[in-house]
């Protein structure tokens, strides 16, 4: 075998530019250590026991990954404290420490992606200029204008569901999909929202509204980051991999199934 | 507080006791040598515990009778932190009176976790409480047999919930 690109994991990067590559007429040879997750057998979310499963973690989709801690908040930041009514407030300055569950890193054909719960959202214009505006962190070598046209392209091929409303977000087309519907609480929120001026707008997802590209719509079960057994989220396995390989230029190796 | 509720007449002077027991058992246990010696799991009054939330009804068997006890220590290896808690907790209830937990009339029980529902959650009694009617009730409404009666979609998928919402 020959290939012209050799890429290590599949994960939202590396999937993303095997597909790129791919359909440019590259050969391209993807590496990936974790295993190929197959819907229907690890996101069983039909049975009465569902609950009991978070993601799964078959033999080689773990990888050893230490956390590290999340730093001490200053003081003259009290403001910023985090807080909830079982526990009130940490001390200050407390040390920070990551949880150890909800996100953690998947290896898998698709890496994390197979479980994020497809959260979609464009980088505001403002910050690929934080140095310059504000002082703080890095410019990004490129601007929004830049990047919108690769916003939109990605976005179609996923099925981005998102609202008419842009904001600052500027786009040079609607979404490819309408924006799911609010749920009842979401409804609440917009109502009291706009009482006081402060207005929402729904949430841009990679969970399909509409049928798109062979995969079924949301039915809304609410366990995106258990897996999506319908495929409707746009986990790197269902949209950017199945693409480059209906190309017939990948040569994809995952680790132990 | 429990999914039976039977016991709403309990005897107030009976309430202000236990919170008096509970409040010197708690005082006790975190700054005596109990901890420093780490106790072990006391299956009795974990027993006890969980039927007290989950006793045996029309609905369903009691939390015992399905393994429930054995279910969470199995999520409790020894080291871990809920080990240590599932200890520190069942110690503590055991610790209330000179009866075990599992011995003490029904009433009684339904007092002490109606005590601890309420109770800190920085502390024993309170954290006990609320971790293990989380894995409670997960994993006992995880069986089928328990929600057979009831009219409860027990599965996410394959229907989903698809709107119109209300």
């Amino acid at each position: 075998m020959r290939a012209d690109v050799v890429i290590v994991g599949s994960g939202a990067g590396g999937a993303a530019s095997a597909w790129a590559l791919t359909e440019a007429g590259l050969h391209v040879l993807l590496l990936e250590a974790g295993p190929q997750f197959v819907p229907a057998r690890d996101y069983p979310l039909d049975t009465p026991d569902w609950e009991r499963r978070r993601f799964p973690a078959p033999e080689g989709s773990r990888a050893r990954i230490l956390y590290g801690d999340l730093g001490r908040l200053d003081p003259a930041d009290a403001t910023l404290q985090g807080w909830n009514a079982a526990d009130g407030r940490a001390p200050l300055p407390a040390r920070r420490i990551a949880s150890r569950t909800g996100y953690a890193h998947v290896l898998g054909v698709g890496g994390s992606t197979l479980h994020y719960v497809g959260e979609a959202h464009r980088l505001h214009p403002e910050s690929f200029r934080l140095a310059r505006d504000h002082g703080a962190g890095a410019d990004w070598p490129l601007g929004y204008d830049e990047l919108e046209p690769f916003y939109t392209e990605v976005e179609a091929l996923i099925g981005v569901a998102g609202p008419q409303e842009t904001g600052a977000r500027w786009r040079a087309s609607p979404y490819p999909q309408p924006a799911h519907p609010l749920s009842p609480a979401a409804r609440r929120l917009v109502q009291a929202g706009a009482r006081i001026g402060l207005p929402f707008d729904a949430n841009a997802r990679a969970a399909l509204s509409r049928p798109h590209d062979g995969r079924p719509p949301c039915n809304y079960c609410g366990q995106c980051s258990r897996g999506c057994p319908l495929g409707d989220k746009g986990s790197a396995d269902v949209t950017f991999l199945r693409r480059a390989e209906a190309t017939g230029r990948l040569t994809l190796i995952p680790g132990r199934a | 507080m429990t999914r039976s509720q039977r016991n709403d007449g309990a005897d107030p002077a009976r309430r202000v006791m236990l919170r008096g027991i509970a409040g010197t058992c708690l005082a006790g246990l975190l700054g005596g040598p109990a901890l420093a010696q780490g106790p072990a799991p006391r299956p009795g009054a974990l027993v006890a515990f969980l039927d007290t939330l989950l006793p045996a009804d029309d609905f369903g068997p009691a939390a015992s009778a399905l393994g429930i006890d054995a279910e969470i220590l199995a999520y409790a290896p020894d080291g871990s932190d809920l080990h240590r808690l599932i200890a520190l907790g069942s110690s503590w209830l055991d610790g209330l009176d000179a009866r075990a937990f599992a011995d003490l009339p029904a009433a009684t029980q339904h007092d002490v976790l109606r005590y601890m529902e309420g109770a800190d959650r920085a502390q024993v009694p309170g954290r006990f409480y609320a971790v293990l009617r989380q894995f409670a009730m997960e994993l006992y409404h995880a069986r089928a047999d328990t929600t057979a009666g009831l009219p409860l979609n027990p599965a996410p998928q394959p229907e989903g919930y698809p709107p119109p919402w209300n």
